[in-house]
């Protein structure tokens, strides 16, 4: 599958940003049509065109989870219940972006997770302890900046899986996906004014938990 | 330069965390603008909420833990056919249909049996009580259906006391009470209390009814249904759910 020609394209594909993607036509998009030839190919009971569009996303699509359900055990497990649900509903694409429609399914899944983590709480945010959040891409290489961003990573993080389910998934939809109020309130299921308040609400407790390292994110 | 305000505590937060994002009104904006010009600790709050969203922005990927890509295995797992398609939609958390329905079903049918239960003439009458007061039997032995509590009644009642087969209930007054014949309720109910005719109150005209033995039957045997169904379907659920966290 690795060596498949549909891979290689995917590899050679330019990083779209959110605004990219809206603005342009699915026609004019050459990453669209590719999702839809893969969409339409796995439709046709093809599991390795699945797989493809698996490989291309599931990076971005574990960072969403990851962020929404703290527990990196859980979150994989989301990401993978929502790859499950994406293949069986296959036939329920109703054309579009694939990669909204991943992010759909992903953000229902993470929910899900969140209410199971609900009814059946494990210990909880043992990522906090592991190194494998890495730095963001463009870091400087000065060793002194990188420790800041690390320490300025795991003290957001910390205070991100502190905040209630509700603010991180409105925070990290609005923040880091790029979504505008009224994708999150459609995502979310609640009104434009809840979405508004949980992200400001969010904002205001991640500085409360952070009152004492704020300096981290003050130069 | 800005100044420590002492009315800093009077500042809304919640107004200055939306102002990051454009989301106020003019009579708002205007209001934060106020404070932003007036207000040190509301400049220190607005720039550490612009931090925090930049940061928030470019923090670290984490790195995924596994390949997520599916096995023919999978695959026709994930197909999932007749009842494991039907376990997993109820075990979903986002089924909404399943609780409510089983919470339904089962109030239902709780209520049924209750309901079939309670003497009717607590309900509409004293039939069943008029059987109760006259021979010390307690309610509950009293058949919920007014023909047998008004039969009771008739059986049971003491000689001379309403010879008005089968309508001994037409002594009752309708609150438990035995009414005598010339008791004042049944004169005025009955209208042609003076004649000392067996006309009967107003309350205890199931006494009078056809017996419909099939009435309360029928209740209880819904009522168990929908009491099975509902507790059957919240086990169900359960089960479905135990089988998706493991």
């Amino acid at each position: 599958m690795l060596d498949s020609p549909r891979l290689t394209i995917a590899i050679r594909r330019d990083p779209q940003t959110m605004e990219g993607l809206r603005s342009t036509t699915v026609a004019d998009d050459p990453v669209q049509r590719r999702d839809l030839i893969l969409i339409e190919q796995a439709r046709d009971g093809d599991l390795g065109a699945f797989n493809d569009l698996v490989v291309l996303y599931q990076d971005q699509l574990y960072a969403l989870v990851v962020r929404m359900v703290p527990d990196r055990d859980q979150a994989a497990d989301a990401v993978q219940e929502a790859f499950f649900s994406a293949f069986r509903n296959l036939k329920s694409f109703r054309g579009g972006s694939v990669k909204s429609w991943l992010n759909r399914i992903c953000v229902n899944a993470a929910m899900d997770a969140q209410r199971a983590k609900k009814r059946r709480p494990v210990q909880p945010y043992p990522e906090l302890d592991d190194e494998s959040w890495q730095p963001p891409a463009g870091e400087s290489a000065d060793p002194e900046r990188t420790a800041v961003a690390a320490e300025r990573t795991r003290a957001l993080s910390a205070a991100l899986a502190t905040i209630t389910d509700d603010q991180r998934t409105a925070i990290v939809l609005f923040d880091i996906e790029g979504y505008d109020y009224a994708e999150i309130a459609e995502m979310t299921g609640v009104s434009l004014g809840t979405v508004k308040s949980r992200i400001h609400r969010g904002r205001l407790a991640l500085r409360d938990l952070m009152e004492g390292r704020m300096e981290l994110f003050r130069g | 330069m800005t100044t420590p305000a002492p009315d800093h505590a009077t500042h809304d937060p919640l107004l200055i965390a939306s102002h990051l994002d454009g989301t106020l009104d003019a009579r708002e904006a205007t209001l934060v603008h106020e404070w932003l010009a007036t207000c040190e600790p509301c400049v220190e709050l607005r720039a550490d909420l612009v931090a925090i969203a930049a940061a928030t922005r470019t923090m670290a990927m984490p790195t995924r833990p596994r390949d997520f890509t599916l096995t023919a295995a999978d695959a026709e797992r994930a197909r999932g056919r007749g009842w494991r398609r039907v376990l997993a939609a109820i075990a979903s958390p986002r089924d909404r249909v399943t609780r409510p329905l089983a919470v339904g079903l089962t109030t239902l049918g709780l209520a049924g049996l209750l309901l079939a239960n309670i003497p009717t003439a607590s309900l509409f009458g004293g039939a069943a009580s008029a059987g109760a007061t006259s021979d010390g039997a307690t309610s509950s032995q009293v058949e919920m259906n007014g023909v047998d509590a008004g039969a009771g009644a008739a059986a049971s009642a003491p000689v001379g006391a309403a010879p008005l087969v089968p309508n001994a209930a037409a002594t009752s007054d309708g609150y438990g009470q035995v009414a005598p014949e010339s008791s004042p309720i049944r004169d005025t109910a009955g209208g042609e209390s003076g004649k000392g005719t067996d006309k009967v109150t107003g309350g205890d005209h199931l006494g009078a009814t056809p017996p419909a033995a099939t009435g309360p039957s029928i209740l209880i045997a819904a009522s168990i249904l929908m009491l099975a169904a509902g507790v059957a379907l919240a086990l169900l659920r359960w089960g479905a759910r135990r089988l998706g966290d493991g």
